[in-house]
């Protein structure tokens, strides 16, 4: 078959405007070494003509939209998803195209609900979405399917030099539609999130209608360049840029448009941290556009520009522009003026690595990338305090980094002493608006979900993750802000909650439980259903079905992944079952484990489930011998196979674990004991006396021998003086 | 003291039976000398051979005596009697299937009992087969929960020695 999987994707005069290196490419490296982990993990039949239960199924997302692998468009390609033509069976002239995510990156399954159901102008409509096999990749994935636009990406045709927007076109043509879906999303307390220069279209061939590309196969802001995030955002990792709000759609949409205008990627050259350590020291709008001529045309048009582009790429996002300002704008009307991002600036340099710094928050950025070396600085020089001091002529951050040290001198042993800790506690005093920095994952609040996700996905530092919430490093942030009170306070209960939860290690809590919880829409990751993409109970046990085709069945079809993920997804009460998965008894955890899912089925309505059936079937053996009774074992034995062929588990249960039956052996397995035992001591009298017991035997022998012969004497002396006398 | 007592006791029965009739004493003497031996003999306590020998040696002299008591009452009967081969014949073989019946008969009944014992063990180790059979090894079970009781008790002990008093 020529199909043409998903290959390098040639990406040629781009103008320095590349996508982010979470690309296919780059995914798909990291992925195969996770699946790599899983055939560890999960030892697998090795052939993969096993994984034949898949082969037959048509990419065709509910039935209707049939994905063409063989008819790539790689012009409507996101970083995370590649784009297909795609067939409406039912109206086949229909233009669509259909996005492949990738496997292992969070979708945004509830924003795609709200799309499809709203069909919100200014972007692409989704018209159906659904999890379906892709055999290139030889497993399931999310797919999107597209109202597919009949213009190409605006920032290609500027690069072909097929057109030009100028500062007048803007606007219009740009900015009128997008406010539009600005507005839709702010009333509805979204945000877009992937609003950049290379994902806007034109619907039209005629290049007259604007919308926006694809927001929903990665994670909020994960496709984007840093440079369309807000300075906060930017210093995140990618999977922790967090939901965010309108105020950081309209901050891309500055980006945007500066980019569209003058044509190029301004920050084309520059590394990614020099272009934060720019952003931070002469603010991003300044640092990004401050030496750019917006046209080449007349100066007015370099002043309408400006204005906006100040406004909307304003650093601190209570003085950034809202909807009602750029309305205010397209009106024609005096907009707000913004005052130029604050950048707060130290008296005197303090010296780090040689370098010079006068700016705190770009010491800070440079602190959190060189963990040791700050520690070592803060801990053992005092200037660094001396500068605070006097440098920076703050004396409430010195105190609180003293604090810091202090804390850090007491405690040298535990995490309060340790690098990582002083660094991350103190970054966040020198830039509290900085994201939460802790040994490589920087993440916004709101990008927590997204840091665990893909630690999880990639399985490379879930485990290190965990250490976020157990040293309470959000918390650390939190209480260094000073602003929305309220928000801050429910975000602490929820991180609280949250490390409570990580804090219990059982199956269906810790860190799993943690991962699912706050990522509602993300696939179950358990190495059995690797090959699947569970979102939903319904698809759970179908999926598991089938990995019992190809897994070893040696091992119970249940990991940690698996239990958490029943736990949060599962409506009903699961705790009984979990106590049982939970015990030390080997009999007791294939009981809760075929108890749970016999629940999912029952409750489910499913249809029978052969291969698990035959699985968890092939498990009992503990259970069957947690029966005393020989005869109750081997009934039970004989009846398992009959079961096993209806593949009905809620049968198998009441086989196995019916409470009469165990009642009843437990009871007279407790008189056969009683009788043994009587018997036993029966036995042991017998044996034991028996020596003595001869003798006295013995002796009774004699005596009675002796009785005898007296009574015999007796009579016969009797009878003979009795017949004299007569 | 009371060993004295009773030899002079038995001496003046004697003597007085001898006065008041020789030839039963006569006979008695003679015929039951195997009792007599069998009482120097035995050093048990309960002397139990003496009383077989002795009761039915007694049988085998008792018809002499009454025919001395009823018939004719005189030495010469009782001097003809002890010198008739038949007549002592008669006493002294009452007298052996006496130490005969003492012999022979208490193993014989100790045999009986032996084998009543297995025929009982085999029917009890028959029950507990099926037992096993049916329900796994119970012996190991019981003595299972007896050691871990019997460790739960040490280590509780152990624990009691371990934890320091107030003192």
């Amino acid at each position: 078959m020529a199909e043409q999987p998903l290959g390098k994707n040639e990406r040629t005069g781009n103008r320095g405007l590349t996508e982010p290196k979470q690309d296919w490419e780059s995914v798909e490296s990291v992925d195969s070494d996770a699946s790599n982990d899983d055939r560890n993990f999960v030892p697998l039949t090795s052939d993969s003509d096993s994984f034949g239960n898949f082969a037959n199924e048509e990419p065709i997302v509910r039935g209707r939209y049939f994905i063409d692998s063989t008819s790539p468009l790689s012009h409507l390609d996101s970083p995370t998803a590649r784009a297909y033509k795609v067939e409406d069976k039912k109206n086949p002239t229909r233009p669509l195209f259909g996005l492949i995510c990738l496997p292992d990156m969070p979708t945004q399954i509830n924003n795609m609900a709200y799309y499809k159901k709203s069909q919100i102008p200014g972007m692409l409509s989704i018209i159906d979405w659904a999890p379906i096999y892709w055999a290139p990749l030889n497993q399931r994935t999310m797919a999107v399917v597209y109202n597919q636009p009949y213009g190409n990406k605006i920032f290609d045709q500027i690069v072909a030099e097929k057109l030009t927007l100028s500062g007048y076109d803007i606007p219009n043509k740009i900015v009128k539609p997008l406010l539009l879906l600005l507005e839709e999303h702010e009333a509805n307390n979204l945000a877009y999130r992937a609003i950049s220069a290379r994902n806007l279209y034109f619907l039209d061939e005629k290049m007259n209608q604007v919308v926006l590309g694809e927001n929903v196969t990665a994670l909020p802001g994960f496709n984007h360049n840093s440079i369309f995030e807000p300075i906060e955002r930017a210093m995140c990792n990618p999977e922790g840029r967090g939901t965010g709000s309108v105020a950081d759609d309209i901050f891309s949409l500055g980006v945007t448009i500066g980019i569209l205008v003058i044509g190029y990627n301004p920050f084309e050259n520059v590394n990614e941290e020099d272009q934060i350590r720019k952003r931070l020291s002469q603010g991003s709008f300044n640092a990004i556009f401050g030496s750019i001529q917006f046209g080449n045309a007349a100066q007015e048009i370099t002043l309408t520009l400006v204005t906006p582009l100040r406004g909307m790429m304003h650093d601190d996002p209570l003085s950034r522009w809202s909807c009602e300002d750029i309305r205010i704008w397209l009106n024609g009307d005096r907009p707000t003026i913004a005052s130029a991002s604050k950048v707060s600036q130290a008296r005197s340099p303090f010296i780090f690595q040689n370098k010079t710094y006068l700016n705190p928050q770009v010491l800070a950025f440079d602190f959190s990338n060189n963990t040791k070396d700050a520690s070592r600085c803060i801990q053992n020089d005092e200037a660094f305090t001396l500068w605070l001091k006097r440098g920076l002529n703050n004396s409430d951050k010195a105190d609180a980094v003293d604090e810091v040290i202090q804390s850090a001198a007491f405690n040298k042993t535990s995490v309060q002493g340790s690098d990582d800790y002083i660094v991350t506690k103190v970054c966040g005093i020198l830039d509290p608006d900085a994201p939460i920095r802790f040994k490589g994952f920087n993440f916004m609040p709101d990008g927590f979900a997204g840091i665990l996700a893909i630690a999880a996905s990639r399985k490379n530092r879930f485990a290190l993750a965990s250490e976020i919430l157990t040293h309470d490093i959000p918390i650390l942030w939190l209480d260094l802000q000073d602003n929305e009170e309220s928000k801050i306070k429910t975000m602490k209960t929820r991180f609280l909650k949250l490390k409570k939860m990580l804090s219990n290690n059982k199956l269906g809590a810790g860190l799993e439980r943690v991962l699912y919880e706050i990522n509602p829409h993300l696939r179950c990751l358990s190495p059995y259903l690797s090959k699947d993409y569970v979102l939903l109970m319904q698809h759970f046990l179908p999926a598991l079905n089938a990995a019992g085709n190809y897994s070893d069945t040696q091992l119970k079809p249940m990991d940690r992944h698996i239990i958490a993920f029943i736990r949060t997804r599962f409506d009903f009460d699961i705790e009984l079952h979990l106590n049982a998965i939970n015990s030390h008894a080997e009999d007791k955890v294939i009981i809760g484990l075929l108890s749970l899912y016999a629940s999912i089925q029952w409750r489910l309505e499913q249809p029978e489930m052969l291969s698990l059936s035959s699985w968890i079937g092939g498990l009992l053996g503990p259970v069957i011998e947690s029966y005393r009774s020989f005869y109750t074992r081997e009934r039970i034995k004989k009846n398992i196979p009959q079961l096993v062929r209806l593949g009905s588990l809620p049968e198998l249960f009441d086989l196995v674990d019916n409470e009469a039956l165990r009642l009843k052996d437990k009871e007279e397995y407790f008189a056969a004991k009683i009788d043994w035992q009587s018997a036993q001591e029966e036995i042991n009298t017998i044996e034991d006396d028996s020596e003595e017991h001869a003798k006295k035997v013995e002796n009774n022998g004699k005596q009675s021998v002796v009785t005898v012969s007296i009574i015999l004497s007796l009579i016969f002396v009797t009878i003979l003086f009795t017949l004299k006398i007569l | 003291m009371a060993m004295i007592n009773d030899i002079v006791w038995v001496i003046i029965l004697i003597t007085g039976c001898t006065i008041l009739s020789p030839p039963t004493v006569l006979l008695l003497a003679v015929g039951l000398l195997p009792t007599g031996i069998a009482y120097f003999f035995d050093k048990s306590d309960e002397k139990y051979p003496v009383l077989c020998i002795g009761s039915l040696n007694l049988c085998g002299v008792f018809p002499y005596i009454l025919e001395i008591w009823f018939e004719d009452h005189s030495l010469n009967v009782a001097l003809h009697t002890i010198s008739d081969f038949l007549s002592l014949t008669l006493m002294y073989l009452s007298a052996g299937i006496g130490l005969a019946l003492f012999q022979y008969v208490p193993p014989v009944i100790s045999s009986l009992l032996k084998l009543i014992a297995k025929r009982r063990l085999l029917h009890l180790r028959n029950i507990q087969r099926n037992l096993v059979e049916q329900w796994g090894i119970l012996g190991d079970e019981v003595k299972k929960e007896i050691s871990t009781k019997v460790n739960k008790n040490n280590q509780i002990d152990s624990e009691t020695h371990l934890t320091p008093t107030a003192d």
